[in-house]
């Protein structure tokens, strides 16, 4: 039994959500502030409190206004049931999938309300809503001025509003059945480890973080649920304890005792001796807790204290041990829960690249090894949901099991922000497998962390990677004015043209902006296909171009056809595509970044006053023969007065503009008008 | 009273008879106790309740498990809860009422059979159709009013 899917309305940033659940591990991803600790934080109310109780400020923005909306209905007197369909409600739904073999289905017994034998899911709904009969409550006497109202509205929230349960069929949505919220314990224990570890503090008087844990599996082992092997081991930490209880009754309270100053020196006449008597009382609970520390071992006896370790093995072991009790917890709770959702938020902290990986690997394993080796094989229904910040976690995990958290402005009021999630399993899925393949590959090995930028660049090789900070710094210096491109979250993705258009669809998917960089290689049709200048080519040999185009609708364009493109022609969704145009007005054009740089530079590379055609010649030779990492180099870091290549600028800029969180995007409106630069002995060459 | 007292006949078959219930338990296999009246079935039947609780009681409520322990009478059902104490692992209850606790929560699945159920057609057509009422099941004749949000089925 798992869950396969939660959804969230109305939630803080988790207006409307769909967010779809792995058997195992699901990878949360995305950046900062998109919504994914309000998902967290939610599920620890449910778990924590019996009756969760949600404030106004938990309302996602957008829907706030709703109450107005519904006060105004009941102003007009509208009828009941419409006031309270105006009325926000946060609601969870979660759908669970189950067996049709029956082992584990004891805890569904009350959510499964359909008869169908096909039917192997079911839907559990918690809402958070009015309580029934309780609208006059909640807009009698209420300020009729807006500020004034939500503030009252404010306050009568937690009195009126109540969490309630009931399940649902999942193929008759009228077919609902209540039960009592208390229940849910039996359907759903959540566990969380939260980003906030306090591991770093290093001082003595920090708490043992670690030695607390400790208390907390005693506690499980000596439950009833506990299995036999570890009661025991209980009980005899108990009998060491009372052992010890014992030793003090007798040798240290006898020798308290001599502490205390006999009355009698009070000279109290008639006071009778009180006769004091101590007792020191020791638990196990409190002698984990606070008198326990873990250590390491060190030499000649000397333990180094748990702060003394770095933070990343700390870091680990803390998720190691707090795992193990969540493991325990579930295996000693009575009823046991159908499914226990375990939240990791950013297990990367202090961990190196490597131990990220491992621990994102191994963690299914973990859950495996426990069942075995403390449960006799009795499989832990845990669901892991990881957050995470970490390339190397992202890349790690498989595409299918990614969760892709993006902020988007709502479309109707752009001021307010709301979560979409993208699902990279059902969202790829029209992709040929082997593309999917190529994808996760690709990400893994270059470590790229296409999943947290702002901006992305997919380029050809070496070359641009080289030259392309030095480009943005140009065009950031050149206007000081419009959103700087350094500032932004940028990606850099060495793609090459043969492989950038399987990046297409993934692109769209992130909904993320970004520039494609690739190079002209025109070929001659006429001559087999060589590649030749671009002046002599009729089409060109680039995939990725002829991809772009193709998906327009337009097959196979030619060199002349391409090289007419406007800007407009080359921005689809939110992905622009740049190949090498003429730097100057009419002038030859490159044919590889290294030509076309040359072809902007005539002063540096002695190309001033020759025709065209010759200075064609020229740079295609040059280029041809320069061996591609010196020349980046030398451009990038010694000789930096040069300027960028226009195909490039103009699609730096493009990138540079734009805000973020546009909804999904038609999102080209006018560009900024980019004058071309007229090369002075234009006229002269063309004529020549 | 003498310490030793040898088990009379009627003993021996007693505990051989428990014995092998307990085995059948445990084996997990079907059995049938056969017995006269006033032979003791409800001992027998009590003993291997405890039986079960004490070897896997913890167990069972872990699983949202129950025995079901289907008695033909009221006072049987109590009497048997009385001497385990009510314990959370067993739902001992009448038929009427077992089968009854299984299919009340089916009730869009109650309310499309309950016309199939002779003279119920015509009982339902006189108070305007079974709607979205609640079908229920209590003592007393079967029933359906007017303005009440439940039907009610016979008890008996």
């Amino acid at each position: 039994m798992y869950i396969s899917k939660i959804a969230i309305n109305n939630f803080r940033l988790l207006e409307a959500v769909v967010l779809g659940l792995e058997e195992q591990t699901t990878v949360i991803v995305g950046r900062n502030n998109s919504g994914k600790t309000s998902l967290t934080e939610l599920f620890r109310r449910l778990q924590e409190e019996a009756s969760p109780r949600f404030k106004l400020e938990d309302f996602s923005l957008g829907v706030v206004d709703q109450f107005w909306t519904a006060f105004e209905l009941q102003r007009n007197g509208a009828e009941e049931t419409q006031i309270r369909k105006a009325l926000p409600e946060i609601k969870i739904e979660l759908t669970i999938e189950y067996g049709n073999s029956g082992a584990d289905i004891g805890p569904l017994s009350d959510f499964v309300i359909d008869l169908n034998l096909e039917c192997t899911s079911t839907k559990v709904n918690i809402l958070y809503a009015l309580e029934e009969g309780k609208i006059p409550a909640l807009f009698d006497d209420i300020e009729q001025e807006k500020p004034a109202f939500f503030k009252a509205i404010k306050e009568r929230i937690p009195m009126l509003f109540k969490t309630t349960l009931e399940a649902e069929d999942p193929n008759d949505p009228t077919n609902r059945k209540k039960l009592e919220l208390s229940i849910l314990r039996a359907l759903l224990q959540c566990g969380f480890i939260s980003a906030h570890r306090t591991l770093d503090a290093t001082t003595r008087t920090e708490k043992a973080i670690l030695g607390k844990i400790l208390e907390t599996l005693f506690t499980a082992a000596t439950s009833e649920t506990a299995n036999p092997d570890e009661r025991d081991k209980a009980e005899e930490l108990t009998k060491a304890v009372s052992d010890i209880q014992n030793d003090i009754d007798v040798n240290f309270n006898e020798q308290l005792l001599k502490l205390i100053p006999a009355f009698n020196l009070f000279g109290y006449p008639g006071l009778s001796d009180p006769k004091l008597h101590t007792e020191t009382n020791l638990k196990v609970e409190q002698l984990l807790s606070n008198h326990t520390t873990v250590g390491y071992e060190g030499i000649n006896g000397v333990n180094l204290p748990e702060s003394y370790n770095g933070l990343g093995p700390r870091n680990l072991i803390f998720i190691l041990l707090k795992l193990l009790e969540f493991f325990r917890s579930f295996t000693t709770s009575q009823p046991a829960a159908g499914v226990h959702l375990v939240f990791i938020e950013e297990p990367e902290a202090h961990l190196h690249p490597q131990m990220q990986n491992v621990f994102i690997r191994k963690l299914g394993e973990i859950a495996k090894f426990f069942s075995d080796q403390y449960n006799g094989g009795v499989s832990w229904p845990a669901q892991f949901v990881v957050t995470t910040h970490s390339s190397h976690i992202a890349n790690e995990a498989s595409f299918d099991s990614m969760r892709y958290f993006l902020v988007q402005q709502r479309t109707e009021s752009p001021e307010l922000l709301t979560t979409k999630i993208k699902d990279l399993r059902s969202g790829l899925s029209d992709e040929p497998s082997e593309n999917r393949d190529f994808l996760h590959k690709y990400m893994t090995l270059t470590r790229c962390d296409l999943l947290f930028a702002d901006r992305g660049v997919l380029i050809e090789g070496t070359t641009e990677r080289l030259l392309l900070p030095k480009m943005i710094e140009k065009l950031d210096v050149g206007r000081p004015d419009i959103a700087k491109l350094s500032c932004q979250y940028l990606t850099i993705m060495e793609v090459g043209g043969a492989y950038a258009h399987i990046f297409f669809n993934l692109l769209d998917f992130l909904n993320l902006r970004t520039l494609i960089i690739t190079d002209l290689d025109t070929v001659d049709r006429g001559n087999d296909g060589k590649k030749c200048k671009v002046s002599d080519g009729t089409h060109s040999s680039n995939s990725c171009i002829n991809r772009w185009y193709a998906g327009n609708g337009e097959e196979n364009p030619t060199k002349d056809e391409l090289l007419e493109k406007r800007e407009v022609d080359k921005v689809t969704k939110n992905r622009r595509l740049a190949f090498q145009i003429p730097h100057y007005e009419g002038d030859a054009c490159g044919r590889s970044l290294e030509a076309a740089f040359i072809l902007a530079n005539p002063d540096i590379f002695d190309l001033a006053g020759i025709t065209a055609p010759a200075r064609e010649d020229q740079a295609w030779t040059a280029a041809n023969k320069i061996d591609k990492t010196d020349f980046a180099l030398e451009f990038a870091i010694n000789k930096t007065n040069w300027s960028t290549p226009r195909y490039i600028e103009e699609g730096l800029r493009w990138l540079a503009e734009n805000p973020d969180n546009s909804p999904a995007s038609e999102a080209n409106e006018e560009q900024e008008a980019t004058a071309t630069p007229v090369l002075a002995e234009n006229q002269e060459g063309d004529n020549a | 009273m003498p310490e030793a007292r040898a088990a009379n006949p009627a003993e021996e078959a007693a505990q051989r008879a428990l014995d092998s219930v307990y085995t059948c338990i445990r084996e997990r296999t079907s059995f049938r106790l056969e017995a006269g009246a006033g032979a003791g079935k409800t001992y027998s039947l009590v003993k291997a309740l405890r039986f079960i609780i004490k070897e896997q009681g913890v167990k069972l409520q872990r699983q949202h498990q129950q025995v079901a322990c289907i008695t033909y009478t009221n006072v049987a059902t109590d009497e048997i809860l009385s001497r385990i104490d009510s314990h959370p692992a067993v739902l001992a209850s009448t038929i009427h009422a077992f089968c009854w606790s299984l299919i009340k929560g089916f009730q869009p699945f109650l309310r499309l059979k309950l016309p199939e159920i002779s003279g119920w057609s015509e009982r339902l057509e006189e108070v305007g159709g079974i709607g979205q009422r609640r079908v229920d099941y209590d003592l007393g004749h079967p029933r359906a009013k007017p303005n009440d949000p439940k039907v009610f089925l016979a008890g008996c």
